[in-house]
């Protein structure tokens, strides 16, 4: 019991480690990751427009800032996304992503502030600018009358912020500055100049700040850091599918061993049930031998109980039949002796008759005894002669086996001695079919004992046909296999029902109480037969015919003939 | 001429570059198409017109406003947004610095509540960037509200009415999140579309008169448009206050505005730039309320942010303009309680 258990348990194991396997290869969250991808994408673009609209403000393109404001949004809304997601995302996710994704909320804000500051500053810038190059102009004709080297200063400060507004060059900015100092010191004497002096400091010192903050949004690290987060999700989730493809092998390979378990289970399942089916048939083979063997041993049961029983059947009435014959000899002599007494006496008793008349003998009319009293007295004698016909037939029955004569004889010629003393009984209009086998063996037995078989046999079957016509063989054979030589008698007669067919040769049954059967007849034969170590078989079809077998075994020693049928 | 030549050759380049990109997504479906702005930028006006709908959902919206009202969302129940938030008053509540729970003042003014989602940031210093954030930041303000959630939540949902208001508005019910979101979608109901001057900027020219389009040149020629821009005039920058500084008159001990969330030295006095729409109604003006008047508004503006005096007709002007960014609520336009209402 104990190795199917193992068995079971591989099986239960393997089929265990098939199923983590199927879960550890299933492919990483395809759709978080697309979601990413998506999410990053709508970042770029947002980042885009973002720096789209920062030089578009910075060229004066821009109406209003609305737009960065959106785009700032956008950037906070898919911000937002990636950061939701690494929270609620798996461990490992989080390791490999969540850094990532702070260093792009860090950056966003750092642009974010830039952005503020940018907005801020042109938007001075803007200002300073419209208001210089208005009010410059301005001035510059209204000084031409009072002041010709005020107008003059403008114009060549006018001349130098127009180029560094093209190129902010250091240069320029100083040659401005430098300018802007010397009109300070001029004692202003209009309020119109400070102003255009303190928007010229102003642009000097904010263009630049500007520009820079410009640059510093352009370069912000925002670009990096998606990018920086694409690589390590494509990293993460290709390591996940590369785990995932390992799994999917090992899975494969585990499978190709849960299969060959399988197919060597199976081939081992085959081969036993072959096995089973080879024993199983030599038992079949074995049973079918014993029983037949039993049936053969039942057979000779029988047969010896059918034997003890005629034995002591013999025995009974061996003493029965003597004790019987006595009397009955008495009976017969004496009703001899009676019917001649009866015949002496009837003259005197005819004489008394005639001259007295009328008398009672026996309680009944003389008239009527004289006729019945001989027919008394003789049906006595036969009744006696019956039983003493009875006894005699027991007493062959029970005949002493020893007087058995112990000769060397030719079945053949027992059935020819038989034929010749039934040949009167034998009518002309049977069929009757002798088939003598040629070169059989001699037997050791009584001649006379084998021939009363076969008259006993032969009569058996005569009676058994009908009135007319019918037919009898006798044959003879030998019998390789078992050393013996068959006397078959058949005949197409009426045929005995089965359930007589057993009783045949038991003494005193008989089918022909009223045709004056003892029920001896085949009692005896069979008696004979076994006396000579054989065997008297019945085989009957009621409304066929009957065959009865006499098997009689050959001595050890006797020669094997050439079976041969000889028709006589 | 020269500003420009620079700004159309970096247009030019970047208009490649936005065409590169638009064509390599062009598989990807984005929800917001952002189209180029207009190329002839220099006709393109700074100001755009406030969108004369909202597609917000109603029940969310009529959620929000009770909550806007309702007391219960401060500790001692005696304060609702709407305190300080008066719809009948500009959205804000006519004072300088409203006073606070403990007693004092408000460090600055309340900004008006009309058109607050068209901000891009919340509160003078910016400090939020959202409406749901910053109305939490409200509640928990132990100068506003004094509250918490652990106050508020249990007291809203003690009300049947909320709870099976707020079942059938969001499928969560009353929870933290659905509050605040429906707090937010009742102010971003709080538009006011339809002001003349959107009429104006929507094509119909008559709804100005020369004086008030005249002011609208001046506003954009002296540079108030530089910051005072976009959807909301103004609301989506920064900038310092007081660029041209009275040199006689320092600040040091004055608010420090967006420095106060950054604590960058950048932001010192640095303050959200205010929306313009409505602003005919929302006086005081300023991060402090300093100034009552409308007129003394632009002086200052015009002399320490733009570094330009201007004359009083000048200043007429730019306020008759500004009087026709005030809007309409539910139909109505904004204006100031009578003197003897409240």
């Amino acid at each position: 019991m104990g190795i199917p258990w193992r068995r079971l348990l591989v099986v239960t194991g393997l089929l265990l480690l098939l199923t983590f396997l199927l879960l550890q290869s299933r492919s990483p969250d395809v759709g978080l990751r697309e979601r990413i991808y998506e999410t990053l994408h709508v970042f770029e673009v947002h980042d885009a427009e973002l720096n789209r609209d920062v030089l578009l403000a910075r060229a004066g393109l821009l109406p209003h800032y609305d737009s960065l404001s959106e785009a700032t949004d956008g950037l906070y809304g898919a911000l937002h996304g990636l950061e939701s997601w690494n929270e609620t995302a798996s461990e490992e996710f989080s390791a490999a992503i969540g850094g990532h994704v702070t260093d792009l909320s860090r950056a966003v804000r750092e642009k974010e502030t830039l952005l503020e500051y940018f907005k801020a500053d042109n938007a001075l810038l803007r200002n300073s600018l419209t208001y210089f190059l208005h009010t410059g102009h301005l001035l510059s004709t209204q000084t031409v009358v009072n002041n010709r080297a005020v107008a003059a200063a403008i114009g060549t400060l006018s001349n130098a912020m127009l180029r560094f507004v093209r190129t902010p060059q250091r240069a320029v900015s100083n040659e401005i500055r430098t300018a802007l100092n010397q009109m300070t010191g001029a004692n202003l004497l209009q309020h119109d100049l400070h102003i255009l002096v303190l928007h010229g400091h102003l642009i000097v010192d904010v263009l630049p700040e500007v520009d820079d903050l410009l640059r510093q949004l352009l370069a912000a690290p925002t670009t990096t850091r998606v990018r920086a987060l694409r690589d390590a999700s494509l990293q993460y989730y290709g390591q996940m599918e590369a785990r995932a493809q390992t799994y999917r092998i090992l899975l494969y390979l585990v499978a190709v061993v849960l299969l060959a378990y399988l197919v060597y289970l199976f081939n081992r399942l085959r081969a036993n049930a072959r096995d089973l089916g080879r024993a199983n048939t030599r038992l079949r083979r074995e049973i079918d031998e014993r029983t037949r063997l039993e049936e053969k041993a039942r057979e000779q049961e029988l047969q010896l109980i059918q034997a003890n029983k005629m034995t002591a059947l013999g025995t009974l009435v061996a003493g029965v039949a003597h004790e019987i014959n006595n009397p009955n000899n008495l009976t017969m002599m004496n009703a001899r002796v009676l019917a001649e007494a009866w015949g002496d006496a009837q003259y005197i008793l005819e004489n008394y008759h005639d001259e007295n008349g009328e008398f009672l003998i026996g309680g009944l009319p003389y008239a009527e005894m004289r006729e019945t009293v001989p027919a008394l007295i003789r049906d006595m004698h036969v009744g006696a002669q019956r039983i003493e016909r009875i006894v005699n037939s027991l007493k062959d029955f029970a005949r002493p086996r020893q007087q058995a004569v112990q000769a060397t004889l030719q079945v053949n010629e027992a059935v020819q001695r038989a034929l010749n003393l039934l040949r009167h009984r034998i009518a002309k209009t049977i069929d009757f079919q002798v088939e003598l086998a040629e070169g059989l063996p001699p037997l050791q037995g009584d001649m006379q004992q084998i021939e009363q078989v076969v008259v006993n046999l032969i009569t058996n079957a005569l009676e058994a046909l009908p009135e007319e016509g019918g037919q009898v063989t006798v044959s003879t054979r030998y019998n390789q296999d078992d050393h013996d030589i068959e006397i078959d008698v058949r005949d197409t007669g009426i045929g005995i029902p089965q359930q007589n067919v057993e009783r045949l040769c038991d003494p005193f049954f008989t089918t022909k109480q009223e045709q004056g059967g003892t029920g001896l007849g085949l009692a005896i034969t069979y008696t004979l037969v076994r006396d000579h170590g054989g065997n008297l078989v019945f085989e009957s079809t009621p409304g066929e015919g009957t065959r009865a077998r006499v098997t009689l075994p050959c001595p050890a020693e006797s020669p094997v003939p050439a079976p041969q049928a000889l028709q006589v | 001429m020269t500003v420009w030549a620079i700004g159309k050759s970096v247009v030019v380049r970047i208009a490649l570059a936005v065409m590169a990109l638009h064509l390599a997504c062009a598989g990807t479906a984005l929800n917001a198409e952002t189209p180029l702005p207009s190329a002839g930028a220099w006709d393109s006006e700074p100001i755009v017109p406030i969108p004369l709908s909202t597609d917000l959902d109603a029940g969310q919206v009529a959620l929000g406003e009770k909550l806007f009202h309702d007391p219960r969302l401060s500790r001692n129940n005696a304060f609702s947004c709407a305190t300080c938030h008066r719809l009948n008053q500009g959205g804000g509540d006519g004072v300088s610095r409203p006073p606070t729970l403990t007693g004092g003042l408000h460090l600055r003014n309340t900004p008006t509540v009309f058109n607050v989602a068209l901000n891009s940031r919340f509160h003078w210093d910016g400090g939020f960037r959202t409406l749901e954030a910053e109305a939490e930041a409200a509640i928990h303000d132990p100068a506003i509200m004094n509250s918490d959630w652990a106050d508020v939540l249990p007291k809203l949902q003690a009300d049947a009415d909320y709870v099976s208001t707020f079942n059938t508005a969001y499928p969560g019910g009353l929870t933290r999140a659905n509050v605040l979101h429906a707090l937010a979608s009742f102010q971003r109901s709080l538009n006011t579309p339809n002001s003349r001057f959107d009429q104006y900027l929507r094509g119909d020219a008559d709804a100005l008169s020369d004086d008030e389009k005249q002011g609208y040149d001046l506003f954009k020629a002296f540079g108030c448009a530089a910051c005072h821009q976009g959807v909301n005039v103004g609301g989506n920058m920064f900038q310092r206050f007081g660029i041209f500084r009275n040199q006689n008159r320092p600040h040091e001990d004055e608010d420090a505005g967006r420095f106060s969330v950054t604590g960058a030295e950048r932001d010192r006095q640095v303050f959200r730039v205010p929306s313009l729409r409505n602003v005919a109604v929302t006086a005081p003006y300023y991060h402090d309320g300093r100034v009552q008047s409308l007129e003394t508004a632009v002086d200052l503006m015009a002399t320490r942010q733009l570094g330009r005096p201007l004359y009083p007709e000048e200043i007429e002007l730019i306020v008759q303009f500004l009087h026709t960014l005030t809007g309409e609520y539910q139909g109505q336009l904004l204006a100031l309680p009578d003197e003897d209402g409240s």
